[in-house]
């Protein structure tokens, strides 16, 4: 078969799975194939400018589906947000009702979104001081290439791929102090189970074990992959000059992973900004509203009734929250190399 | 000695593993094996097996029209989203990282826009843009909002690796006269394949998943995807646990099959195209 440098038409007339899979073959030795492209850049850029107008219909054809498509349902919909954010609107008609800031004064001065921003801020402290940690000790012992760890790592990342609508639910049952498991274990000991979803405080302690729960897997999967990309040579190295499995671990291991665990952190910041679906399905924001992240927060007091506008300052404030944390975060923790 | 300390450490990281497991799969056990108890056999049996293997409350959920309903409009949502989201987006992708022209950067950067903050924070808008549409009420409306969103994720990744497939292909194809879209289809999208699974599987996951997008444009319980279907059906039956949770053991079966066939792709998906997203 032909080498992938053959000019050869082949690669485009023939049966493109068969040379595909050749050519796919030789990608996964990006660095060589580079090399001997540098050279070839100039006349292939030469050869382009030949294309100019069938470049130009393609880029016609090709751009505007995704253009559209994201102006009209993503970045539109914040400029429109940022607009009906100053009226008082319930969706009908056209927003003529002008108030100004009220709207973000409302929600801005209001204790139940002080406590759901609150709420954010814990899942990402519990992720930080509980759920990184272990996930970065599990991926340590299961990182090997063995059958057990390969098991242990499904296992550890199953909870992951369950729906959040799922996991809520599934809590919500063991939770009941009725009839779920934490009344099972209550009974052991003799005793009657509190309702752990019907008091403030416990529920949300339950709803951040819930979260660890179902997101560690994808925590410790982030630190596997972090864990297998340590050169052998590195470690060999340090074993020859006689450090032990801890100190490997401790002094060699553990600071290379610092990136990894920057942005495992970064994806709990995430992922806390967007908690929703869990939420409702375990506590709905109950009991009295102490269990609302920012998200159901918003759903449930600007979309469930309509309030367009009040809606619409809440999502800006968290627009704004997001792009600043996350602009920050990046600034503090990702800037050397992988700053993209 | 050395060998002495192996052993140990061997035994304790077998004693974390299992124990981790156990707290990881209980839920889901007790949940399996909790639709099959009776309400006295729920309260005081949680763990174990049912005393009496009721079959019943999963019969009357697999044999009724709703159940399959819900997860054929999931099927189809996720389906359409997938296909629409890899083909928008590597058609993008394809002419940022090939062809030269001014405000390449500019739309690139913009597209990457959507990587910045959550669906949730213009979702108000997007209903009334959706309604004004006249797309309430149908799969289009949580099709298209969920592929637009996908966007963001989906042309970084493409775009990184189309830029990598070497020029010498393009080359060979230009001067034997081969237009863009034909090298599009019969050079860029065959040789990234790797790619373009991990960007279908994260769409896949997320709209299979997908939970506050349907509940605000989908009031049709006809049409309810499978979390919304869940939700209510939780809301009529409450705390008769044994139907809830058979009903839940039976809609996260189809994706517990599909993780345990494509285990390591899934994994390998959704952790690569996050890092790299």
């Amino acid at each position: 078969m032909a080498s992938p440098l053959d000019p050869a038409p082949s690669v485009v007339q023939q049966s493109p799975t068969v040379t595909a899979e050749v050519q796919a073959k030789e990608l996964s030795r990006p660095a060589e194939t580079k090399g001997v492209s540098g050279a070839n850049t100039n006349s292939w850029h030469r050869l382009r400018d030949f294309g100019r107008s069938s470049e130009v219909k393609t880029g016609l054809l090709f751009l505007p589906p995704a253009l559209l498509v994201f102006t009209l349902f993503v970045t539109w919909p914040v400029v429109e947000a940022a607009y009906y954010s100053f009226f008082n609107w319930n969706g009908y008609g056209s927003p003529t009702k002008w108030v100004g800031l009220d709207n973000f004064l409302r929600v801005w001065n209001d204790p139940i979104f002080h406590h759901s921003l609150f709420n954010n801020l814990l899942i990402v402290l519990v992720s930080a001081c509980f759920q990184v940690p272990l996930a970065l000790s599990l991926a340590l012992l299961i990182s090997d290439k063995s059958r057990s760890s390969v098991v242990f790592r499904a296992i550890f990342f199953l909870p992951y791929i369950l729906g959040e609508v799922v996991a809520g639910l599934i809590w919500r049952y063991m939770y009941d102090g009725n009839y779920g498991v934490v009344a099972v274990v209550y009974r052991w000991f003799g005793q009657e189970a509190p309702e752990v979803l019907a008091t403030p405080g416990w529920a949300t302690a339950a709803l951040l074990l819930v979260i660890v729960w179902k997101y560690f897997g994808f925590h410790m999967a982030l630190f596997v992959a972090g864990r297998q990309g340590i050169g052998q040579d590195v470690l060999e190295a340090a074993k020859i000059d006689g450090a032990s499995r801890w100190q490997v671990t401790a002094n060699v291991i553990l600071p290379l992973m610092r990136p990894v665990a920057v942005l495992s952190l970064f994806f709990s910041i995430l992922g806390s900004l967007q908690a929703f679906a869990i939420i409702v399905a375990l506590t709905d924001g109950g009991p009295s509203n102490s269990t609302h992240s920012a998200v159901s927060y918003l759903y449930n007091f600007g979309i469930k009734r309509m309030r367009v506008g009040f809606g619409s300052a809440i999502g800006v404030t968290l627009f704004v929250i997001c792009v600043l944390v996350m602009v920050i975060y990046k600034r503090l923790f990702m800037r050397p190399k992988e700053g993209r | 000695m050395q060998s002495n300390r192996t052993g140990l450490f061997v035994y304790y990281r077998w004693l974390i593993l299992l124990l981790a497991s156990g707290l990881c799969l209980l839920p889901l056990w007790a949940t399996v094996i909790g639709g099959f108890k009776s309400s006295g056999d729920l309260r005081t049996n949680a763990f174990g097996l049912p005393r009496q293997w009721l079959v019943d409350n999963y019969v009357s959920i697999a044999t009724g029209v709703r159940f399959w309903q819900m997860l054929g409009n999931s099927a189809v949502i996720a389906f359409v989203s997938v296909v629409l989201t890899l083909l928008v987006s590597s058609m993008a992708a394809f002419v940022l990282a090939h062809l030269r022209f001014a405000g390449k950067r500019w739309i690139a950067n913009y597209l990457a826009l959507g990587l910045t903050f959550p669906f949730a924070t213009a979702v108000l808008p997007v209903f009334i843009r959706v309604r004004d549409l006249g797309l309430l009420d149908s799969y289009w409306g949580v099709i298209l909002p969920q592929v637009a969103f996908n966007l963001g994720f989906a042309v970084v990744l493409l775009q990184g690796f189309f830029a990598e497939l070497p020029h010498e292909l393009f080359e060979a194809a230009f001067v034997d006269g081969c237009s863009y879209p034909r090298m599009f289809w019969q050079i860029t999208i065959p040789l990234s394949r790797p790619i373009l699974a991990t960007v279908g599987v994260l769409a896949l996951v997320g709209s299979w998943n997908e939970y506050l997008l349907p509940l605000v444009m989908i009031n049709d319980q006809a049409l309810y995807p499978w979390p919304l279907g869940i939700m209510q059906y939780q809301g009529e039956y409450g705390t008769d646990w044994g139907k809830v949770l058979a009903f839940v053991s039976l809609t996260l079966t189809p994706a517990v099959i599909f993780y345990l066939m494509a285990q390591k792709h899934i994994i390998a998906g959704l952790t690569s195209g996050a890092v790299k997203g």
